[in-house]
């Protein structure tokens, strides 16, 4: 029986070493870390927000501030692009798909 | 010189250990707010999985690799529905990144109910020098 657990120990210590020996690119962790602090904490509320909201939106956003509706007004056609564009980068953002649909309503006239 | 690095080690361990617990605990309250003051029709339960070795990475760790999320719908979602869950916490670069360097290597989304999920390798989220 202390047989047994000696050689579990070593075997742990083994593997322990093993693992110590394996060299981490320890400057590419610590950059990441200091980006990730930079950064901020996380908007957990917005993640699980868009997580279930985002797509309605989205869908709704992307048929209403399509450039092809204002076939005529090169201004509002501008605009629209614009506004496609970032519509497109924000997918799953839902705070900012609602600030979108604010600037939408204001700039391009629509009802969403 | 050894054990100062040593005893460094260990602290940095437990820093972490309570960095990811930290991040956990954060994002299952976060759910269930949500949910309580019904802006979600689901609750989000997050918890530490095993993980998927394929997708381990360097500062994968040792064990417990694995950020779990479990949807408590009461049914089962369509894989089209998991999918977008995912892709909406994997569109988040800080969380990504927050996950990355805290050894977390898989997501992985399920519901309670049903016995299928997905899993993602948070390696292939990371955009790094974006």
């Amino acid at each position: 029986m202390d047989c047994n657990c000696f050689g579990i120990i070593i075997l742990l210590v083994a593997v322990i070493a093993f693992k110590r020996t394996k060299s981490k690119p320890v400057d590419n962790l610590d950059m990441l870390k200091q980006q990730a602090k930079e950064q901020g904490n996380v908007d957990f509320k917005n993640v699980i927000n868009s997580a279930f909201n985002s797509k309605q939106l989205y869908d709704k956003l992307k048929v209403k501030c399509h450039p092809d509706r204002f076939p005529l007004d090169d201004e509002k056609n501008a605009i629209a692009n614009d506004i496609f564009q970032r519509i497109k980068q924000n997918e799953h953002n839902f705070d900012e798909l609602k600030k979108l649909k604010e600037e939408a309503e204001e700039k391009l006239g629509v009802i969403i | 010189m050894p054990l100062a690095n040593l005893w460094n080690r260990i602290l940095s361990w437990f820093r972490e250990r309570n960095d990811r617990l930290q991040l956990v605990n954060d994002f299952n309250m976060a759910a269930r707010q949500a949910w309580v003051a019904g802006y979600v029709p689901s609750c989000l339960k997050a918890s530490i999985s095993k993980g998927y070795s394929e997708y381990r990475h360097s500062f994968s760790r040792w064990m417990a690799s694995g950020f779990r999320i479990c949807v408590l719908s009461g049914a089962q979602l369509s894989k089209q529905d998991i999918k977008y869950i995912g892709e909406a916490i994997l569109s988040n670069d800080t969380l990504v990144r927050q996950l990355v360097v805290l050894g977390w290597d898989t997501l992985e989304i399920h519901c309670d109910v049903g016995n299928y999920g997905c899993r993602w390798a948070l390696k292939d989220h990371l955009r790094l020098g974006s």
